[in-house]
């Protein structure tokens, strides 16, 4: 212990700093200590706190608040997303099947007339159960289907992981016309206006809701968007938890090297099996926050693979195996697709607003194309090189 | 008596027979290097003890557990922990966070199991690096770091496999002395896969050779250097 005065061997080797500059004395602790980072990060979250929780839901029109809705959903689709392929390296396309899940178990369950029949028999699933009452159930049952699909998902890899959870989203809109019995007798499980309206007790909060015809069933919107705003916050507090613990480590340990990772005492199967299920849970309780906005659990074959697409989209846009990156991803793929489907100036040029729409998808694909051009680590990646490139050079000038 | 004691462990890869009903054991407290050319079956028998080859007939035992009975991931809980030929640290963890993970298979909490990653870096002269990231440090740093993360496991077997493959001269000479100095601190055994022989003859209580899957010699340094099987198996029979 008392040799740490001298000159390590390995470290004598080392070539000097950026830019051919003497020796640059960087700082000893993580990016958390940095004054500057500090107080940045503060101004950021007061100004953020109050445009999500007060701004965005008491000044916006309830479309435009529902696609703020969308967009925290989406992103939180994404971030169980970068559980399973962010931190532990499995690539998923098929999360868009656990986001369905998600969203028939509690349409199923608030509704009355919907049922699954199965072996013969009617499951109602639940009478007019309330919400957030769906919510823990919507978690166990996509941890134990998504702990069931991690198994077998142990034997493959890559590329055919992928190819085999694109065949979970294939499948899923199937299983459920065979044994959905929604509104009319197809899968579509559609809630009325009064399964939707907020809970008594949301009326307790006078002062934050505006709800000038006092009467809250319209504030569905509302009631919507703060549901998803504390589940978002709760579910990133844990990733952000997760991130530092043993198991985040681990996590991380099995996508770098899974032979060390294992000669150091870790169960990869255990490792992932866990990342699998806690991802499909993440992405079940989006497709239940969906449901408030959607007013209906529908699973086709288009919006699923579609989905699952966007969430990978959001995942490596935002930035994998960060905490926020792929909230952000999220709220870019949402709004940038919105925008898109706005623009008047393409229905000019095609005529019609359908065939607009249709070339979404293309110039989405081409933004996605430079975006990881430029941003190759996404925005969260690319933001912590340019903050490092700017603090580096303000505290340590070459001279 | 025999901390491990390799029992004609014998490893086939399709019709190539990699290890040939190799037995030795390790006393503990000494270091054992595993010498012999290349393709000789030293990284394979590793491979065996961590249990990432499965041997086709023979026995491990370590302590008087036979290994072969454990998964993988259960070995390093026994007091086993290994260094790779090629480095196999985890790039996008920090120098802190890899010896932490290091210490997987022991219990405590997170903030006690920081302390004791940032202690031993300190052992290591590695402190100044804790909170950077493991990519893009030199060659020489990432391998001292690999045995920090295997000292984390408190192992009682460390197993170093080519520790001073592309290391300079002066940090050949210092990773020996290391060695010395970690197996006397903290009680351990040493098992070297090394071809630097001058450090080989120098750190190692006990050397066993290989030679295409079989051992060859067995016995301290200086009966080895004038081992006539030895000499052969290096540098080819007399013409």
């Amino acid at each position: 212990m008392s040799r740490t005065g001298e000159t390590a061997p390995g470290v004598t080797a080392r070539p000097a700093g950026a830019g051919g500059a003497a020796r640059v004395p960087r700082p000893a602790g993580p990016a958390g200590r940095n004054p500057a980072w500090l107080v940045t990060s503060l101004v950021l979250s007061v100004l953020g706190a109050y445009f999500f929780v007060y701004y965005v839901p008491q000044n916006y029109a309830p479309s435009r608040v529902d696609l703020f809705t969308e967009a925290l959903f989406v992103g939180l689709a994404a971030t169980g997303l970068n559980i399973l392929t962010g931190f532990n390296g499995q690539v998923s396309i098929g999360h868009g099947a656990f986001f369905g899940l998600g969203a028939y178990v509690t349409a199923l369950m608030m509704d009355d007339r919907a049922y699954v029949e199965f072996a013969g028999r009617e499951w109602g699933l639940g009478d007019g159960v309330p919400f957030l009452a769906t919510l823990p159930v919507v978690a166990v049952v996509c941890l134990v289907v998504g702990a069931l699909i991690g198994f077998p998902a142990l034997r493959v890899k890559g590329l055919y992981l992928a190819l085999v959870t694109l065949g979970l989203a294939v499948l899923f809109p199937d299983l459920t016309k065979r044994f959905v019995r929604g509104t009319g007798g197809t899968n579509l499980v559609g809630l009325r206006g009064a399964d939707l309206a907020p809970p008594d007790w949301y009326d307790w909060f006078p002062d934050v809701i505006a709800d000038p015809l006092d009467d809250y069933v319209g504030a569905r919107d509302q009631w919507a968007y703060y549901v998803a705003l504390v589940l978002v916050g709760l579910l990133l507090l844990a990733v952000h938890l997760i991130a530092r613990s043993r198991f985040g480590r681990a996590l991380i340990a099995v996508r770098d090297h899974e032979a060390a990772a294992e000669t150091v005492g870790i169960d990869l199967a255990r490792v992932k099996v866990s990342a699998f299920a806690l991802s499909a849970a993440y992405a079940g309780l989006a497709g239940s926050l969906s449901v408030l906005v959607a007013r209906q659990a529908n699973a086709g074959r288009v919006e699923t693979f579609q989905l699952s697409i966007e969430f990978l989209v959001a995942l490596v846009v935002g930035g994998t195996a960060t905490v926020f990156g792929p909230m952000i991803g999220g709220f870019l793929v949402v709004f940038f697709r919105d925008w898109i489907d706005q623009q008047q100036r393409l229905e000019d040029l095609f005529d019609s607003s359908a065939r607009a729409k249709l070339l979404s998808p293309a110039i989405f694909g081409i933004g996605l194309i430079v975006m990881m051009f430029f941003l190759p680590d996404g925005i969260v990646g690319g933001s912590r090189r340019a903050w490092r490139r700017v603090t580096r050079r303000r505290s340590h000038p070459i001279t | 008596m025999a901390l491990l004691s390799v029992e004609d462990v014998r490893v086939e890869f399709g019709g190539i027979v990699a290890l040939a009903d190799l037995t030795f054991t390790i006393e503990a407290g000494t270091v054992c290097a595993l010498i012999g050319p290349n393709g000789a079956g030293k990284t394979t028998l590793f491979n065996c003890v961590s249990r990432l080859y499965e041997p086709t007939s023979g026995r491990i035992v370590f302590d008087g557990v036979d290994l072969l009975d454990r998964p993988a991931h259960a070995i390093a809980r026994l007091g086993i922990a290994r260094t790779f030929q090629n480095l196999a640290l985890f790039p996008a963890l920090t120098v802190v966070e890899n010896v932490m993970v290091g210490a997987h298979s022991r219990g405590g909490t997170s903030r006690a199991r920081r302390a004791e990653a940032l202690r031993i870096l300190e052992r290591l002269s590695l402190a100044h690096l804790a909170h950077r990231p493991a990519a893009g440090l030199p060659y020489g740093t990432l391998k001292r770091i690999e045995i920090a993360r295997a000292l984390a496991a408190s192992p009682r077997l460390l197993c170093l496999d080519e520790p001073a493959a592309g290391l300079t001269h002066s940090e050949v000479d210092e990773l020996a002395r290391l060695v010395r100095e970690l197996r006397d601190e903290l009680d351990l055994t040493v098992l070297l896969v090394e071809h630097h022989m001058a450090m080989v003859m120098s750190i190692s209580d006990k050397i066993v050779v290989l030679d295409f899957g079989s051992k060859i010699a067995e016995g301290p340094p200086a009966q080895i250097r004038s081992d006539p099987r030895v000499i052969e198996a290096y540098l080819g029979t007399p013409a």
